[in-house]
């Protein structure tokens, strides 16, 4: 299975103008300026892992991508922190470190600075959950930080007489085009992984024989299956293009009917079997001689239901596995078209 | 930052132990006490007057309860001691400890030649005399001289024999239809029975297999302890060795452990889950072993043998059947039918049922909440799984869960039962010494039953049971019903007594020390709305009607207080349920039937026979007030088995299949249907359900 987190921040700060740069500015506009030109330098690493991800590079491929992210928007905060007023106003400036601190924040995953991370622990019940509570969270605080910034710039434009005008670059049309594709994508995913997770935890469970965890978690998949089969109705094509919606609907479908049809006869099998034993002990127990023939009797049915509970165990297991692994397949193939169709190509 | 489950396993095995060497000094042993308490026992308590006095109390009252043993003289020496125990403990001095060993060696002694002076004549069982009842918190006067303590011993000798000679089942026995003049050989033979069971008692200490020295020593560090809180204990690995080997000792066995209490009471010490004796249902840690007759036998007067004797009776047979005679916690006595088995590790520990009236229902009853220390065996939690997977099967509708007398166990498997009823969410909250509150949560996603879901408790449902029972409650999950629970919200750990264990434990492995151990209170445990059960217990929503009160935390003295703490805890809690309309219900239900009637005159009138200042104490007016004793029970407790049900009882279709193959499993099968169908609290408990089913 690939791809297990991909909520990821894309970074929006409106326009950025093509002036020169040096550290004793002439005029307002040169101060704005240099702050784009760092915007520029953080967009491109951006995209470039954002292609990674979307193009299904290799983790270390995209893990490199996202080190050189972090560098340059570490070497951008360092640099906008050491600039001085304007005019004596450091709001502007403020408000762009700011922005800068949490993007660096998110994209290192040390979620603790910016969030309260007891809470989510309190709020959460495994590690997964806190995980996607905290990036819910730290996204919230990016929206609020982007949105500030976007404030502090038109109104430090307004204030020093400069026009602002909305010069996109290549590559930021590009990010700009690719956000919604990976809102979509995120919200289908999510749909599709919170009731996948349960399966994963469920097959761990069967492989330990734990009756009592795969029990809960094949209910839970059941629910997560319902639940995310109902929300899949009221979401629409992404630009006419229904696959991935179609897709996840197939793999809940699986997982209900995984759930619904097949793991009763699966975990049946396991009670039949600790009962056959505790039986097949009971027979032993007594000695030949002094068991009648209904003893006998009875104990030959119960090894012949027995045996007939082997051959529906595994041939459910059989059917079970392939069918699995066809929807999986599917899935992570409509994915990857998917977002091939709709993130701009890479030059 | 994500706390995993802390595995707290509330010891319930160890209560007597053996200092096997002896060569421990008291007053150091106090000390070290005193260090461990004040590193890891979660009240901050000092050693101060108080704990002097509690110990000085407390040691008085453990050996000589009644005044019968010690004179005033002995106890005018004894008082310098009553403030200053707390210093010794500091200056690891143990001359208390050797004042009163001393005293009391040499007192019982006297008293034994005394009591064999003591003949039926001197008691006088027909002359007039009255008995004053004084209330606990007086203390125990004692004699000024051994004229005056022989005639105070004989008055209560002459109390136990009045006692016994009336301790019948019927109101038509012989012994209420005859006069003083003709129970001459009754008596005698009564009074030689006493005698004797006095004699063992007196020199209980004395001959005691630790040796007096180290049960003296075991007897005063526990004072030290129980000042601390009542269920933090001084105590020694070989008795937990000692058990072992007495539980594992025959293959085959009745699946209990013995301890002896400090008075030479023989009680149940634990279940072995799965044992002959769990499978009941209806013996007890802490029921007390009055009697034991093998199939074709006499019958054995167990209140005059020693542990080791009974342990010894036990031992007799291994396939013959034995009746077992025993006095639970609310006074009932009963008797119980056992067979050996080889206790089978894999085997059904939990015990459900299937229940048929309008509806299909399930009945589990669980009586400790085991859990997997041994890796041959899975906890309760797993195991109560199953059943309802079995149960869901046939198609119930609704589930009964029985914690009726579960004293508790591990908390753990409390967290991972209420899991198997809840999606995902906290189940309680710890405190400790060391760190914040922290929640402890189900963290599996998924329930294995959401359906109808009623839980049945009483006063002796303690610990892990008020764990489970009020964190479905606070879910609005369950109904809980029965009476209100014990209130023990606090759980301990065993540890060596070594003061190089770190407060968090981190390096108890490392421990070399092996010969003493303490069982103290680390943890204090809280509901998730914050508030503990402390003291107070998980009240029923719907609480049945109970002609007893039982002895719960509440009148431990030194029990810990009711601490409050603030916590968030997140939970979004279910719908509420129907609550007010089935409680209705079942008022009315109690109005119609003439049951509950009987019971309410059963509390009231033994209420009040009991609530008595003195009482007159001879031969005829004990039988006069004995017989109306049991008169009342005639008329009332026994009818309390008489009422009907509605409902049939059977097996799911996997114990169906077994019952055809294991012959004994059929027979202990058939007498829990009998045994669950004459308790009346399961058909009531049944009425809640079956109104939560239809109101679904």
């Amino acid at each position: 299975m690939k791809k297990i987190t991909l909520i990821f921040i894309v970074f929006t700060f409106v326009g950025s103008l093509n002036l020169a740069s040096a550290q004793n500015f002439k005029h307002a506009g040169e101060y704005m300026e240099y702050i784009g030109n760092y915007h520029n330098k953080i967009n491109k690493d951006m995209w470039n892992y954002m292609s990674a991800i979307a193009r299904g590079k290799g983790v270390r491929r995209v893990e490199s991508k996202r080190t050189d992210l972090i560098k340059t928007t570490d070497k951008s905060l360092k640099k906008v922190k050491a600039m001085g007023a304007w005019e004596n106003s450091t709001e502007f400036r403020d408000s762009v470190v700011s922005y800068l601190n949490i993007c660096s924040i998110i994209l290192k995953g040390d979620f603790e600075k910016i969030l309260d991370m007891e809470e989510i622990a309190e709020r959460s019940y495994d590690d997964m959950e806190a995980y996607l509570m905290a990036k819910e969270g730290a996204n919230n605080k990016l929206e609020d930080a982007s949105e500030m910034v976007q404030t502090a710039q038109r109104k430090f434009a307004e204030e020093n007489g400069i026009n602002l005008i909305d010069s996109q670059s290549k590559i930021d049309k590009k990010i700009e085009k690719s956000g919604p594709v990976f809102d979509y994508y995120n919200v289908v995913y999510l749909l599709f992984f919170k009731a996948y997770v349960q399966e994963l935890y469920m097959l761990e469970a069967l492989n330990i024989g734990d009756m009592n965890i795969a029990e809960q978690r094949k209910n839970a998949m059941i629910l997560y299956s319902d639940e995310g089969l109902l929300k899949l109705d009221t979401i629409k094509a992404y630009k006419g293009d229904m696959t991935l919606r179609k897709s996840c609907t197939q793999y809940l479908d699986f997982l209900k009917e995984e759930g619904e049809k097949h793991m009763p006869v699966i975990l049946d099998f396991f009670l039949k079997k600790e009962n056959f034993e505790k039986q097949q002990k009971a027979f032993e127990a007594k000695s030949e001689r002094d068991r009648t023939q209904e003893d006998v009797d009875n104990f030959n049915k119960a090894v012949n239901e027995y045996n007939a509970a082997i051959e529906k165990y595994n041939a459910t297991n059989e059917l079970l596995n392939t069918n699995r692994a066809r929807a999986l397949d599917k899935w992570n193939e409509t994915i990857s078209s998917f977002l091939d169709r709709h993130i701009p190509s890479k030059r | 930052m994500i706390k995993n489950c802390i595995p707290i396993i509330i010891a319930f095995f160890v209560h007597i132990t053996f200092l096997v060497n002896g060569q421990n000094n008291c007053g150091e042993e106090s000390q070290q006490i005193y260090f461990m308490m004040e590193k890891h026992h979660i009240m901050d308590i000092s050693p101060d007057d108080s704990l002097s006095v509690s110990v000085y109390n407390e040691i008085l009252e453990t050996l000589d309860p009644y005044g019968l043993i010690f004179l005033q003289s002995d106890i005018d020496s004894l008082s310098k001691f009553t403030y200053i125990i707390d210093d010794e403990i500091m200056q690891k001095s143990d001359e208390f400890f050797l004042s009163f060993s001393l005293i009391f060696k040499v007192r019982s002694l006297e008293m034994l030649e005394v009591l064999e002076e003591i003949e039926l004549a001197d008691i006088a069982l027909n002359l007039k005399d009255t008995l004053f009842y004084y209330t606990d918190s007086e203390p125990t006067n004692y004699s000024h001289n051994k004229e005056n303590r022989k005639k105070r011993y004989q008055r209560y000798l002459k109390l136990e024999v009045l006692n016994e000679l009336f301790d019948k089942e019927s109101s038509e026995d012989t012994i209420f239809n005859i006069r003083f003049t003709d129970a001459g050989k009754l008596c005698s033979s009564k009074f030689q029975e006493i005698k004797n069971r006095e004699k063992r008692q007196l020199v209980y200490f004395h001959n005691h297999s630790m040796g007096y020295e180290n049960i003296m020593q075991l007897i005063y560090l526990n004072t030290i302890t129980t000042y601390y809180d009542p269920h933090s204990m001084y105590l020694n690995t070989e008795l937990n060795k000692w058990f072992q080997g007495k539980a594992n000792a025959s293959s085959y066995s009745f699946g209990f452990t013995l301890e002896e209490d400090f008075n030479g009471k023989v009680k149940i010490n634990s279940l072995i889950p799965g044992g002959a004796a769990w499978k009941t249902n209806a013996i007890h840690k802490g029921n007390v072993l009055i009697a034991g007759t093998w199939k074709g036998s006499k019958r054995e007067d167990f209140t005059l043998m020693s542990i080791d004797e009974i342990e010894d009776f036990l031992e007799q047979s291994v396939d013959k059947s034995f009746t077992l005679e025993l006095l639970k916690a609310n006074g009932e006595l009963i008797k119980i039918e056992l067979k050996k088995e080889i206790v089978q590790e894999s085997d059904d520990i939990v015990n459900s049922y299937l229940l048929e009236s309008d509806y299909k229902m399930g009945l589990i009853t669980l009586p400790s909440f085991y859990t997997d220390y041994d890796e041959n065996i899975s906890g309760c939690s797993d195991d109560v799984a199953r059943e309802i997977m079995k149960l869901k099967k046939e198609g119930v509708e609704g589930l009964i869960l029985d914690l009726r007398f579960n004293g508790g166990g591990s908390v753990t498997e409390a967290v991972n039962l209420a899991g198997i009823f809840i999606d995902a969410g906290p189940i309680c909250i710890l405190s400790d010494k060391i760190e914040k509150p922290y929640s402890i949560k189900d963290r599996n996603r998924g329930t294995i039953w959401d359906g109808p879901l009623v839980i049945l408790v009483n006063g002796y449902s303690a610990s892990a049971s008020e764990i489970l029972a009020a964190a479905l409650q606070d879910h609005n999950r369950a109904i809980i019903v029965g009476q209100n629970t014990y209130g023990k919200a606090n759980a301990q750990v065993v540890i060596p007594l070594d003061t190089c264990i770190n407060k968090n434990l981190s390096n108890l492995s490392f421990s070399k020390k092996d010969k003493a151990f303490i069982k103290l209170t680390k943890l204090l445990i809280y509901r998730i709305n914050g508030e503990s059960n402390q003291q107070i217990g998980v009240s029923p929503d719907i609480v049945f009607p109970s002609y007893y009160e039982p002895q719960t935390e509440k009148d431990n003295s030194h029990a810990i207080a009711n601490i409050p703490i603030s916590k968030k805890s997140y939970y979004t809690p279910m719908p509420s349920l129907p609550i007010d309309s089935i409680s209705y219900l079942y008022y009315e239900r109690t109005q119609k039937e003439t049951w509950y009637e009987n019971v309410k005159t059963l509390k009231d009138t033994t209420e009040k026979l009991l609530d008595v200042e003195y009482r007159l104490f001879d031969f005829d007016s004990w039988q006069r007030s004995k017989r109306e004793l049991l008169v009342l029970k005639e008329n009332y407790w026994d009818k309390l088995d008489d009422f009907e049900y509605h409902y049939s009882i059977s097996n799911h279709s996997y114990n169906k299949d077994l019952v055809e193959i294991d012959a004994f499993f059929r027979i202990s099968n058939e007498a829990n249907h009998n045994r669950i169908l004459s308790d009346h609290e399961i058909l009531d408990a049944i009425f809640i359900l079956e109104k939560l089913i239809k109101l679904k």
